[in-house]
């Protein structure tokens, strides 16, 4: 009877510690899951905002070339109308030299349009080969810590730290890099919207002569 | 009795055994492992690879437009020189037209074609006759600086090639002197290359000095020019500032390696460490607040990238030492592993495990990658503003010629253009004319139309930083992302199993029916 009741004793004090221990690693695991859960939640809110912003930028973009088609198709016009009056008018002498002038500036414009090709050709090449290098490493550095995770116990205490770890980085991301998107947006959005309205105002001034 | 008290035992063993771990539960592992393929599925590292193909396709056929737009003009412009009957509306507005330009380019001396050149600040000129023109002393000016600036890149390039034959690499700017190890300061090809170079450099500076000279505050011009001197006397700032706090952090690593162990001395040095390279990392110099674009702004970055080449430095030196591969017993001495700690130390564990090291690794590397991409954009943004500059130089120097072709001529300007075009081989005005006209369409082409698309790639590098910023943003959540979720996915995973328990149950049943058998 007494080493019944030295097993019982026994055999509940090991259920009571398990048990206890069970329930904190999962309250751990149930937290932390919890956790990434949100933030999983938020990169789906940073992917939103980066579409607005891309969104932003488009029609920002989109209303600039308009006011800048407007103004070349302006001053083509300008260039027609008085071209084909001298064609109609018989003045065939200035149509030929107005010709002239445009296929010696159109020479020297072919010019410079490859000489700008070529440079950024080259700029491309070099800009390939270094994100090739990068995205390489990224991948080796992936498998590295799958391979160190294996090699080190999976210790539940160790999870926090991955847990912690990657909201301490993502709160980095968002301070740095993502805050630095939202400012060049808002530059790059006021310095098209600058743009338009002085091409607007162009566009409003009576043509030259 | 002996039955049920066994069975209780092997109950207690079982209890004890799977209550220290964790029961298996199959539907959370599979749940947690389709959680962990979804993140690797979502893509988020490419997310943004099709936007910015978009980007590229649109800013290309915007620079196109911005071309149209100003040939358009210029064709305008000069239909209507030819298309003018009296003097007034032909040579009148091709004059009007130059000198509006020249004026906006440069300013209203400029227009005026008075001397504008402050002899003081253009000793490098020569002497110079105090009634030169301002045409003319802009071609001396813009001659001398050219001819200049190819002598230091010339000397750049020889100054490279011979460290590359020592198998030593430095940054060679003309903003800071090269920093030489005293047995590379010692060839004899390095100090004489060296030296040049350096006069060069210094050359360049005061033509450029002298150049802003002659160009009004306000002009388009002189605004770029004041820019690029801000650039200029902001990196000199931030490269004094960059190498002294790396020469305290050297120093003090060093210092550190070299001491002998002590209590409490790892942590207070780390400590100190940590403070010069958090000193590195938010570097900024008041000169930068005169810079007026935000791409522009990012010149301070050289601070940060510094601090984070440390970083990765001590990173890689204690990783390789694990790995056997660097013999150097200083990398994970413990005020480096003190340091590595607090650089991590965004966690609460105290215990950082191997692959949390090599995951920060990873992230300092992509740090340091995307403030290379920032610098890199400066340098562009300065680059641009230097082309600008040279686009509107170029068509003031072309506007300048087509001013002069017209005031050299009254005899011609005295009837309509189109008529002194039209005048025939023995007239000489036909080729004032032509000339007038064909000078004033070269500057608009090969000056203004490069200058505006130049404005525009201002405003392209300010859109693909958004857009690689947040990239970066998705690319760096992803690397750290998945790790964490692959954990949660470990965790479940490794739970005991049904079948560990019934193997576990097999095993400690046998002695119970082999003492039974007895």
């Amino acid at each position: 009877m007494k080493k019944i009741f030295r097993v019982v004793v026994v055999v509940t004090a090991c259920f009571m510690s398990g048990c206890s221990s069970l329930q904190r690693t999962d309250d751990i695991t149930t937290q932390n899951t919890k956790k990434i859960a949100l933030l999983i939640q938020d990169i789906q809110d940073s992917t939103t905002r980066f579409q607005r912003q891309r969104n932003a930028i488009a029609v920002a973009s989109k209303s600039q070339r308009n006011a800048m088609e407007a103004l070349a198709l302006r001053q083509e016009l300008n260039a027609y109308r008085t071209t084909a009056a001298w064609d109609i008018a018989g003045h065939q002498s200035r149509t030929q030299a107005f010709a002239a002038l445009h296929a010696a500036s159109s020479s020297l414009l072919e010019r410079l349009d490859a000489q700008r090709a070529s440079a950024l050709a080259h700029e491309r090449d070099l800009q390939q080969a270094r994100s090739a290098v990068q995205i390489q490493g990224a991948k080796l550095n992936e498998a590295a810590v799958i391979l160190m995770k294996l090699a080190e116990p999976t210790d539940k205490e160790q999870s926090q730290f991955y847990w912690d770890y990657v909201m301490e980085v993502r709160e980095l991301i968002k301070k740095d890099s993502e805050a630095a998107a939202a400012s060049n947006t808002s530059v790059a959005q006021a310095q098209l919207d600058a743009d338009r309205s002085s091409i607007v105002n162009e566009l409003e001034k009576p043509p030259t002569k | 009795m002996h039955i049920s008290l066994r069975g209780m035992g092997i109950a207690g063993v079982f209890i004890c055994v799977s209550g220290c771990g964790t029961f298996y539960n199959a539907s959370n592992d599979s749940a947690a492992k389709a959680a962990s393929r979804a993140v690797s599925d979502a893509g988020l590292a490419t997310a943004l690879d099709s936007e910015r193909e978009a980007l590229v396709k649109q800013q290309t056929e915007r620079l196109a437009l911005v071309a149209r737009v100003e040939l358009a003009a210029r064709d305008a412009l000069i239909a209507a020189i030819v298309d003018g009957t009296t003097p007034q509306s032909s040579w009148g507005l091709l004059q009007k037209l130059a000198a509006d330009r020249i004026s906006k380019i440069a300013g209203k001396n400029a227009e005026a074609n008075t001397p504008v050149l402050d002899p003081a600040r253009c000793k490098l000129l020569g002497p110079m006759d105090s009634n030169t023109a301002f045409g003319r002393t802009l071609r001396l000016v813009n001659d001398r600086l050219q001819a200049e600036s190819a002598n230091a890149t010339t000397y750049r390039s020889q100054l490279a090639l011979r460290l590359s034959q020592l198998n030593h690499s430095t940054e060679l700017t003309c903003s800071q002197p090269p920093v030489l190890p005293p047995e590379i300061q010692g060839d004899s090809r390095v100090a004489p290359l060296s030296s040049a170079y350096q006069q060069s450099c210094a050359r360049v500076a005061e033509l450029q000095t002298c150049a802003v000279s002659a160009f009004a505050k306000n002009s388009n011009i002189g605004q770029i020019q004041d820019q690029l001197v801000q650039i200029s006397v902001t990196k000199g700032e931030i490269a004094v500032e960059v190498k002294s706090q790396r020469d305290v952090y050297t120093k003090l690593l060093r210092d550190a390696d070299a001491a002998k162990p002590r209590e409490g001395a790892a942590e207070e040095l780390a400590k100190k460490l940590r403070e010069v390279l958090d000193r590195l990392d938010k570097l900024s110099v008041p000169g930068s607040l005169s810079l007026k674009d935000d791409v522009l702004k990012r010149v301070n970055d050289e601070g940060r990238a510094a601090a984070l080449e440390e970083k990765q430095a001590v990173l890689d030196g204690y990783l390789q030492a694990l790995a056997g591969i660097q013999s150097d017993k200083a990398s994970n001495d413990q005020h480096r592993v003190f340091l590595i700690s607090s650089l991590i130390n965004r966690v609460t564990s105290k215990t950082i495990p191997t692959a949390g090291i090599l995951m920060e690794a990873e992230f300092t590397r992509h740090q340091l990658a995307t403030t290379k991409a920032r610098l890199a954009r400066a340098e562009q943004a300065e680059q641009l503003y230097r082309r600008q500059r040279d686009h509107l130089m170029e068509e003031l120097i072309w506007m300048n010629e087509s001013l002069a072709h017209v005031r050299a001529a009254p005899k011609c300007t005295a009837q309509p253009l189109f008529v002194s075009l039209n005048s025939g081989l023995a007239n000489g005005c036909s080729l004032t004319a032509s000339r007038a006209l064909l000078a004033f369409s070269a500057g608009w082409t090969g000056g203004r139309v490069q200058a505006e698309q130049d404005k525009y790639r201002l405003i392209d590098l300010n859109e693909q930083a958004s857009l690689e910023e947040s990239a970066v943003a998705l690319a760096q959540t992803d690397a750290v992302i998945k790790t964490a979720v692959g954990q949660i996915a470990a965790v479940h995973a490794n739970g005991i199993r049904p079948e560990h328990l019934a193997a576990l149950a097999q095993a400690l049943s046998l002695p119970a029916i082999a003492i039974r058998v007895k």
